[in-house]
């Protein structure tokens, strides 16, 4: 049972809000761990041992940093020498705060590449070195773990209290709406809300709802109705021309965007109904009109959180602020920046594309953003001279369509390596695009023979128009919830009408159908 | 305050009513006839499970040798409550005679959630037939994929699975252990094995019970629990796990994957048995040679060709 399982939406949600609404608020904590257990438990079955285990070490491990530093803090009272104190301290906490590190990453890293490391070697080797184990990711581990490292480098820097009760942390890393696909949360910002049990209200449900649905039209409407076509593309990259390979790209990046940031909506959903306030993980990303503003669009807290564990820290240390300093001097400001955030940007972008997976074509994913970027601020110079001679305003609408048009590619293109089932099937579909391009397939009819019918196709476009639509609406600032919500009750339940009849009717649901996989739940 | 209370009430209430009222607007046209039996004529009989009975019964080996038409609605992870919806569409307008029922869709885990998932998919399409069929919007807009699927060509195997994979299963001696133990039939299949039974009664229809020989999931206890059901309900059932050396099983060649269903090789010996039972036990009547079902035949030397009997 996911959340797009109708046992999810019309039983076990409603079944959690009403016990929590019942329960004194003092135990509604507990009825949200509970919830989160079973519903983690029936997807996870002994696999959830995993999630226990991070929470136990994490809430240890976070206690004995927070006891070390009471206890430095003693010694300096009873007057010990507070410079060498201080040093002691910091490495003694460094070192505890990087056995907690590798206690979660290690685990992630192990399950995630371990099968792949035996694979590999055999194979080079010929021969068994490792066996190959088939190991079985836990289901959220490789969101979970990332927000208890996040809790325990605050703790470390002191950014937030250190966690007492064990109750609050198994909660925050377990709370059912974000454990399959996040959005990945902050301790300081989710714990104490949720373990609070904030009191339900008609807002908070009405718009809960609201997002809920929204959500749900993205994923049945949009992601599955595509789903067939985009798999039988990917499964074939040889099969077909390279007008279709580069609809392949595009269907993949608009099914993924559907299936993922409509989970997203109906987690956000959820945690509104219970008065919750989750961060956002897309801002319209296909506006984007540069790498790096994509990344502050797509999958947001993944970015936010590369930035600040791993882009920051290793920008402050001192060898990368040495580099930057002989850089500048060498290279001037603009050239010694970029020099400075080379390392910490290759690493923001190794670990992007490896904790999407184990596969090739995510390395390359991670690496293609990497070189982009570094790119685009190595010739940004170049580019501001030119346009500034050519007199062109780079403010203007054509150049900005322009530089839109440009980021459709790059993401597009990004994604077909992506999904792309290896490299070399990834290759052979991209350089398709430009050695047998042809209009065959599109015109010819084939594309109505790959799982989906025209009226999918057509289906799929209007509802994609709609997100279009209300994505530019969101661009500009106007809240569509907010507006309706103050309509007349007529006109305002017409459009909630038609809102859940438009998903009611043409989502992929029901007989006949087994609800898709979510597909970030398998990163 | 009461405003507050009562509006969400209102809100369900009209969305039910919205959803009551879409049934019929969304309940196709022609119904009502399943699209795998169009275009076959008079069928008169029917084949319904999960994979077991998909796997073991091949329609066209009847018709070759006793000249009845039939059709194989089973299907991998079929549900009953899912083939008692179709069964009762079916009856809009086909009329079988008899219904073989492949028993291993009776046993399924009940504890699973995917089942409750089913469960409570069926319950809602049953009680608003638009959520059944809402995938019917379809049918407004004009079929453009192709030419050739606009023109409706039946499966020539009449829905049976054919795959000649050889997975010999070790231990062919495994119905030997007999047992006076019955595993209870659960309680959500008996539900509807009993609704199938009352609307076969409805509609004059034999209903024969058979159990595929698969060691993998059948024990003499699910057999003493089916023999029970049978009984009580005086329906005929034929447990082909007891009987395989009078049709000559052999798991060393007509297994399909280490005990768990027959291949090709088996279903033709349970398709053999069950064919004369039918000849022998129902008023079925042989079309051979009736212009009417010539389809019967051009799909039959289709099927010989494809299993490599001609």
């Amino acid at each position: 049972m996911s959340y797009t399982y109708l046992l999810y939406l019309l039983v076990f949600l409603p079944g959690v809000l009403l016990v929590y609404a019942i329960v004194p608020q003092r135990f509604r904590g507990v009825v949200l761990l509970l919830a989160s257990y079973a519903f983690l438990i029936q997807l996870s079955h002994k696999l959830s041992f995993f999630i226990v285990y991070t929470t136990i070490s994490v809430f240890l491990i976070g206690l004995w940093l927070s006891a070390a530093q009471k206890r430095s803090e003693a010694r300096i009272k009873a007057g010990a020498d507070r410079k060498t104190e201080k040093k002691a301290n910091t490495r003694r906490r460094r070192a505890i705060l990087w056995l907690g590190i590798l206690s979660q990453g290690g685990v992630l890293f192990f399950l995630k590449f371990y099968d792949s490391v035996a694979a590999h070697l055999n194979l080079w080797t010929a021969s068994e070195v490792l066996p190959v184990k088939n190991l079985v990711l836990p289901l959220g581990i490789s969101f979970y773990t990332l927000e208890a490292i996040s809790y325990l480098v605050d703790v470390y820097y002191r950014k937030i209290e250190v966690e007492r009760n064990i109750g609050r942390m198994a909660l925050f890393l377990s709370f059912f709406p974000i454990i399959m696909e996040g959005p990945i949360c902050r301790y300081g910002e989710l714990a104490r809300p949720l373990w609070e049990g904030k009191q339900l209200t008609y807002r908070n449900l009405t718009f809960g709802a609201q997002r809920l649905l929204w959500g749900l039209f993205k994923k049945w409407v949009i992601a599955d109705r595509l789903s067939p076509l985009v798999s039988t593309l990917f499964n074939h990259p040889g099969g077909y021309q390279g007008g279709v390979m580069a609809l392949a790209g595009i269907l993949y990046t608009l099914q993924l965007y559907a299936d993922f940031s409509g989970c997203i909506d109906m987690t956000i959903g959820t945690g509104e109904m219970f008065g919750l306030t989750l961060p956002e993980n897309f801002r319209q990303p296909f506006f984007a009109k540069t790498p790096s503003e994509f990344w502050r669009r797509w999958h947001i807290t993944l970015g936010a959180w590369f930035k600040d564990y791993i882009f920051y820290p290793l920008s402050l240390t001192s060898g990368i602020k040495k580099l930057g300093k002989s850089a500048r001097k060498k290279l001037g400001k603009h050239y010694g920046q970029i020099a400075q955030t080379l390392i910490p940007l290759f690493a923001v972008w190794l670990c992007n594309g490896v904790w999407h997976g184990t596969g090739w074509t995510y390395l390359f994913y991670g690496m293609y953003y990497f070189v982009l970027i570094v790119t685009g601020e190595l010739i940004e110079p170049l580019v501001a001279s030119g346009t500034a001679k050519l007199g062109i305003d780079r403010s203007h609408w054509p150049w900005r369509i322009l530089q839109t048009v440009k980021m459709l590619a790059i993401i597009f293109t990004g994604e077909l390596f992506f999904r792309a089932t290896s490299m070399p099937n990834g290759w052979q579909m991209f350089s398709s695009i430009f050695t047998g391009f042809g209009k065959g397939g599109i015109t010819d009819g084939a594309l109505l023979t790959l799982g989906i019918t025209f009226q999918d196709y057509l289906l799929a476009g209007i509802a994609l128009a709609v997100v279009l639509v209300v994505g530019v609406l969101h661009e500009r600032g106007i809240h569509i919830r907010e507006r309706v919500a103050a309509w007349p009750i007529v006109p305002r339940w017409c459009f909630y009408f038609a809102a859940l009849f438009a998903v009611l009717i043409f989502g992929v649901y029901g007989f006949g159908h087994t609800p898709a996989d979510l597909i970030y739940a398998g990163f | 305050m009461k405003t507050k209370i009562l509006k969400p009430f209102l809100f369900l209430a009209i969305l039910a009513a919205l959803m009551a009222a879409l049934g019929p607007v969304f309940r196709p046209k022609e119904a009502e006839e399943l699209t795998q039996l169009k275009g076959l004529g008079e069928i008169d009989y029917l084949v319904v499970g999960d994979s077991e009975g998909w796997a073991s019964f091949q329609p066209m080996e009847v018709w070759r040798e006793d000249g009845f038409t039939g059709y194989n609605l089973s299907k991998p992870g079929q549900r009953l409550q899912d083939f008692y919806a179709d069964l009762q569409t079916v009856l809009e307008t086909q009329h079988p005679k008899v219904l073989l029922l492949e028993t291993d869709i009776l046993y399924k885990n009940l504890v699973s959630l995917t089942e409750f998932e089913g469960l409570l998919t069926s319950s809602l399409g049953e009680l608003f037939p638009f959520i059944r069929y809402h995938e019917q919007w379809q049918k407004v807009l004009p079929d453009l994929s192709s030419s050739e699927k606009n023109e409706h060509t039946p499966d020539y195997a009449r829905g049976a699975y054919i795959n000649g994979t050889v997975m010999p299963y070790p231990d062919p001696d495994y119905y030997k252990a007999e047992t006076d133990q019955v595993k209870k039939m659960p309680w959500l299949y008996r539900y509807f094995a009993e609704q199938i039974v009352s609307l076969c009664k409805e509609n004059n229809i034999q209903l024969i019970l058979y159990s595929s020989p698969s060691p993998k999931n059948w024990t003499y206890a699910i057999h003493n629990g089916l023999e029970a059901f049978a009984q009580e309900y005086d329906l005929e059932f034929i447990d082909f796990n007891l009987i395989q050396e009078e049709i000559g099983l052999d798991w060393s060649t007509d297994c399909l994957d280490d005990g768990d269903h027959i291949n090709f090789a088996g279903s033709r010996k349970v398709t053999t048995y069950l064919s004369e039972y039918l000849a022998s036990h129902t008023r079925l009547t042989d079309h051979r040679g009736d212009p009417a079902f010539q389809i019967w035949d051009t799909d039959l030397r289709t099927y010989l060709t494809t299993t490599g009997q001609n």
